[in-house]
């Protein structure tokens, strides 16, 4: 467009220039005509200026600007050598020049003349030189607006580009079937494969629309669904209220059948109480409860286990608790509690909050035992009632409910162990009552020693286990918090009396494990067991089994047996006289004792601890730690004339498997006998009881024989002392006879070796006596 | 059970070699006990003991079904009696601390055995000058073997009921004492007939008829002294003479005597005498006088053993499960136990 314009501007130029030259010959017609006549001179001067004006612009197109500048610089040289001309002139004759300074004026007005031509074209060629320019930068201005325009529409048409590409559709997120599955499930209405396995986008929006149709599909089948829902629903709350009004009925009916039950011996009803109480019951004592039922249904008809106690109690403590906690955790528990409704039973393995474990177990029950029972409406009295009473009486606050398991022996006797749960120590405690039904009666006989009926008759079941100390370690600080002064600060922390005995075997019944204080107490524990339950294969005959509830309550029955035994034994001995009345089995009398025995049982008595404790001869036995206080003390007093020995027993919980320990104080008339002769007697007792074991005599009977053994020792020592100092016993009787004893029994020595050995080792073989 | 066992445990007898730095007991079980006493024997400035004393045995040798009733030591052997045998040890095997050491010779009693049982060694005395081992025998015999050839060399039998102890003095010179009551001087030349006999409980400074007469133990030193205790006190006599020079203690009328004898054998400097009930153990001098009273852990000592080697050790055990040791004849230093950890 600018080069047409260019041309366009070049033509008019030409044609001007065409114009110019012709008036450039008319103005030189019209400088010669100036000299001519004035008449047309107005009118011919406005022409001639513009005719002036049109041949300077002519001319100016014509001539070169280079040319021109040649020719002014001439001109001003020409002028300049005028100048000088002139100035020669005027300095060689100043007088007579002025003609030929007139001359070279002259001239020199010409040459101005022709400057001033020249200064005009230069005008008017910078004029045109701007006009120019500034078309040039209207057209470049125009061009650079163009550009810009088409720039920000390249920018756009980008930016819709741009957005095209990225741009995405709902159809992505939807799930498609696969292809090969849509080919072969949809209809070919929608699939149309002769089009689509071409054509990719066709082939989603048949895939998209197979998915549609599906869908509604789908919808009016959920609807479909759950209206039937909804009818169900409604039949089954129908069928609800009709069973809920046959229920008194059938409670009638049941109620009825129990003078049947009863007489029939079935003990469905009390079966049926006992589970629903095993609801009620806290989670240790379930498992323990759970545990010994499913043993004695295993196998062992003679462990019987029952709930007891105040079911209703118990209800409104699990109500109250749970309560409890739905206050604390309001929001959190409730959203936990619908939850875990559905799959409660999952819920007792959870691993989480295993800290409160019982009362998550409570919740559990609570629900399910609302489904099967009416809940006594919840009350808060008891709750008002705990927060008066004494803070200690409320840290042994046991469980209303209790297990108690019955373990029975064969003939009849049995013994009862109520297991109690202490819900803020977490502990579980255990009352022992005995049931003996072989035991004679003795008539008029003031029972001295019982050992069946104290709170002790457990203890040492297994080696350690006193049940005194608590196995919790957290018991010591719950208790230190409530009696800061107390003696708890430097003693272990002792179970208080009024809860029972906390034995580590039935803490680990109810599934309690606490962690041990040391190591070695838990190996010195599994140690026990295995060694108990080794002694009860060996015993029943049966095969070792470590099965923690078999070796327990075997266990146990096995401590009934000795102890029954035992006290059979106590009741015999408390009576003696003599030594005949020594209840030793009749098996053994003729196998490990001669036949008399001269001295006397003259009396057996219970000993306590403290009388125990302050005597001298029962020293080295303490201070090794063989006696223990809860060992059953006795003096057994025997005399042979003027010689009265008193054995002091030491008979241990854990009996027989423990076996009596003898501390000897003998004395010779008012004389003590040396140590060295003590010693010798009570090693035969204390050291070698097991020679009194021949012939599988039971180990239950080891008391009496140890008695037995002792007064047997006693004659041989009397007659020993006798024949020593009187060697020459045979020759006949001696003047102090009352002092001297007969030598009854056989032996060859009186003594042997550096000590001085009495024969106190009985030889059944050759019936004679003889040293070790 | 072990607890009780300890308790009612008895250590008959004693032998130190300090040349192989060992202690030996031997206990009522038929154990010898073998302690290792290296450290006792290096002795600081003071006389007292540098490094760890020791606290056990270092290993119990099984060494008869029997109580190991008596030991004495030789240069090469250490020699255990034991109801019916002798047995040598080699005291280079011993050193091992192996438990299942064998004895290097054992010889088995000749005896009538049908009124007796098996007879017992209550007593053993070696000579080093003839090389031969007297033991006192359950019998009432004492018997001398060769300790070369193993062959019983002579039989003396003149008590009338069972030897306790025998002692040597000089080449041929043997001295037993008995239940019987009575202390035999013999020369073994002439072994039939003792060449004198001394009943302590003859004699009145010495008798204590509640006891009885037995004699326990006798020792002579220098070739001159004897001492002898039991149911009697213990007296020192004068070998030759048979003459009561001086009685030791301990005196009070109802302890028997189970130890007395000479802590060395070459020179009758000091006397060591024990109690049967509690007393612990006095060191006196020949005249009787008392120098020391050391209390014992045993509140029966049955053995007390002496040696002067390298350093003075004196060793006390008896009834229970320690045995005492000293370092001089002044004070108790420390006890060991007897049990095996």
């Amino acid at each position: 467009m600018a080069s047409e314009d260019s041309k366009k501007l070049a033509g008019e130029v030409d044609s001007d220039e065409v114009e110019v030259i012709s008036v450039t010959k008319k103005s030189n017609t019209v400088e010669e005509a100036n000299e001519g006549p004035a008449k047309d001179l107005v009118k011919s001067q406005i022409d001639l200026y513009k005719d002036a004006l049109a041949y300077e612009e002519a001319e100016v197109a014509q001539r070169k600007a280079d040319a021109d500048q040649q020719h002014f610089l001439q001109t001003n040289g020409a002028i300049r050598s005028i100048m000088q001309e002139i100035l020669k002139l005027k300095l060689k004759q100043p007088e007579k020049c002025s003609e030929a300074v007139e001359e070279q004026r002259v001239k020199a007005m010409m040459l101005i003349l022709n400057m001033r031509k020249l200064s005009r074209t230069q005008k008017v060629r910078v004029r045109l030189a701007r006009e120019e320019a500034l078309d040039a930068r209207q057209s470049v201005d125009g061009v650079t607006l163009q550009l810009q325009g088409l720039l920000y529409e390249v920018l756009h048409l980008q930016k819709e580009a741009q957005r095209c590409l990225l741009a995405h559709t709902a159809d992505k997120d939807v799930d498609l079937l696969p292809v090969e599955q849509f080919y072969e499930e949809a209809p070919p209405s929608i699939s149309r494969p002769d089009v689509t396995r071409s054509d990719p986008h066709q082939q989603r929006l048949a895939r998209l629309h197979w998915e549609l149709e599906q869908r509604r599909g789908q919808t009016s089948l959920g609807e479909q669904l759950s209206s039937e829902l909804h009818s169900v629903q409604v039949n089954i709350s129908e069928l609800n209220t009709k069973l809920a009004a046959i229920r008194p009925c059938i409670n009638d009916v049941l109620q009825s059948t129990i003078p049947l039950q009863e007489a029939l011996g079935l003990p469905l009803t009390a079966m049926r109480k006992q589970q629903e109480a095993a609801q009620l019951l806290p989670m240790p004592l379930y498992t323990l409860w759970m545990q010994c039922s499913a043993y004695s249904e295993a196998g062992d008809p003679l462990v019987c286990s029952m709930i007891r106690g105040d079911t209703d109690a118990a209800a409104k403590l699990q109500q109250q608790q749970h309560e409890e906690q739905h206050k604390t955790s309001a929001a959190a528990a409730a959203a936990e509690a619908t939850e875990a409704a559905p799959g409660d039973a999952d819920s007792d393995n959870d691993p989480e909050d295993s800290n409160d474990v019982s009362s998550h177990k409570s919740r559990d029950r609570s629900e399910r035992s609302g489904r099967g029972k009416t809940h006594v409406p919840s009350s808060n009295s008891s709750s008002s009632n705990a927060a008066a009473v004494d803070p200690m009486q409320q840290m042994l606050e046991l469980h209303p409910l209790h297990v108690e398991v019955t373990v029975s022996t064969p003939d009849g006797s049995s013994v009862v162990i109520q297991f109690h749960y202490a819900m803020q120590l977490r502990l579980v405690t255990t009352r022992t009552f005995v049931l003996a039904k072989t035991l004679p009666p003795v008539p008029g006989a003031v029972v001295y020693t019982d050992v069946l009926t104290g709170p002790d008759f457990l203890d040492e079941l297994f080696p350690g286990d006193g049940g005194v100390v608590s196995p919790n370690p957290a018991t010591i600080h719950q208790l230190r918090r409530l009696q800061p002064h107390s003696a708890f600060l430097h003693h272990p922390a002792l179970i208080p009396p009024q809860l029972g005995r906390a034995y580590k075997w039935a803490q680990q019944l109810a599934g309690l494990a606490f962690p041990a204080l040391q190591q070695e107490e838990t190996r010195a524990l599994k140690d026990g067991l295995v060694t108990v339950a080794e002694e009860i294969a060996h015993e029943g005959g049966t095969e070792v089994s470590s099965e923690r509830v078999h070796v327990t309550l075997s266990a146990l029955r096995r401590r009934l047996k000795a102890r029954l035994v035992l006290q059979q034994h106590l009741l015999s001995l408390q009576s003696a006289n003599s030594t005949s009345c020594i209840p030793v089995p009749s098996g053994s009398v003729s196998a490990l004792f001669p036949g008399k025995v001269s001295c006397e049982l003259v009396s057996w008595r219970p000993v306590s601890w403290q009388d125990y404790n302050a005597l001298s001869a029962t020293a080295a036995l303490r201070d090794a730690g063989l006696a223990v206080a809860t060992s059953f003390f006795f003096r057994a007093l025997y005399q042979r004339r003027h010689v009265e020995m008193s054995a002091y027993v030491c008979v241990s919980a854990d009996y027989p498997n423990t076996v009596p320990l003898f501390a000897l104080d003998l004395k010779w008339g008012d004389q003590p006998c040396p140590h060295a002769h003590v010693q010798q007697l009570e090693a035969e007792v204390n050291v070698h009881w097991s020679d009194l074991l021949v012939g599988g005599t039971d180990k239950a009977h080891i008391l009496p024989l140890m008695l037995y053994r002792l007064a047997m020792c006693l004659d041989v020592y009397t007659e020993a002392v006798s024949s020593r100092l009187n060697p020459s016993d045979a020759a006949g009787p001696l003047p102090d006879d009352s002092m001297h004893f007969h030598k009854e029994k056989i032996f060859f020595r009186s003594a042997r070796g550096p000590d001085r050995a009495f024969p106190l080792k009985y030889l059944p073989k050759l019936r004679v006596f003889a040293q070790r | 059970m072990e607890i009780i066992r300890s308790l009612y445990s008895t250590v008959y007898c004693q032998a130190h070699s300090q040349a192989n730095g060992l202690l030996l007991a031997g206990n009522n079980e038929g154990k010898i006990l073998v302690y290792n006493i290296e450290c006792l024997l290096e002795r600081e400035e003071g006389g007292g003991v540098s490094g760890e004393r020791p606290e056990g045995p270092s290993v119990a040798v099984n060494a008869s079904l029997h109580p190991v009733y008596s030991m004495v030591s030789s240069p090469a052997f250490a020699i255990t009696g034991s109801s019916g045998s002798l047995a040598g040890w080699r005291w280079s095997d011993l050193k091992e601390l192996d438990e299942a050491v064998s004895p290097a010779w054992t010889i088995a009693l000749q005896g009538d055995q049908s009124n007796f049982g098996t007879p017992e060694i209550n007593g053993l005395s070696y000579n080093a000058e003839s090389n031969l081992i007297w033991a006192a025998c359950g019998d009432w015999k004492a018997r001398g073997y060769d300790m070369e050839t193993g062959r019983l060399i002579s039989t003396l039998d003149a008590h009338k009921d069972y030897v306790h102890q025998v002692a040597v003095s000089g080449s041929s010179g043997v001295v037993s004492c008995g239940e019987d009551g009575a202390v035999l001087v013999w020369d073994c030349r002439a072994p039939r007939v003792p060449v004198m006999t001394i009943v302590p409980s003859q004699q009145t400074s010495l008798a204590r008829p509640n006891l009885g007469k037995f004699v326990r133990c006798v020792d002579t030193a220098g070739g001159e002294w004897l001492v002898c205790g039991g149911g009697p006190s213990a007296g020192v006599f004068h070998l030759r003479s048979g003459g009561l020079v001086a009685t030791l203690p301990p005196s009070d009328a109802l302890t028997p005597v189970t130890v007395a004898q000479f802590t060395r054998q070459d020179q009758a400097s000091s006397i060591v005498t024990a109690g049967c009930d509690g007393g612990g153990v006095s060191v006196c001098s020949l005249s009787g006088q008392v120098t020391a009273q050391l209390p014992a852990v045993a509140r029966c000592v049955y053995s007390v053993a002496a040696s002067f080697d390298k350093h003075t050790l004196m060793s006390v055990a008896g009834t229970g499960s320690r045995i005492d040791i000293c370092l001089n004849l002044s004070y108790r230093d420390h006890s060991l136990s007897t049990v095996l950890d």
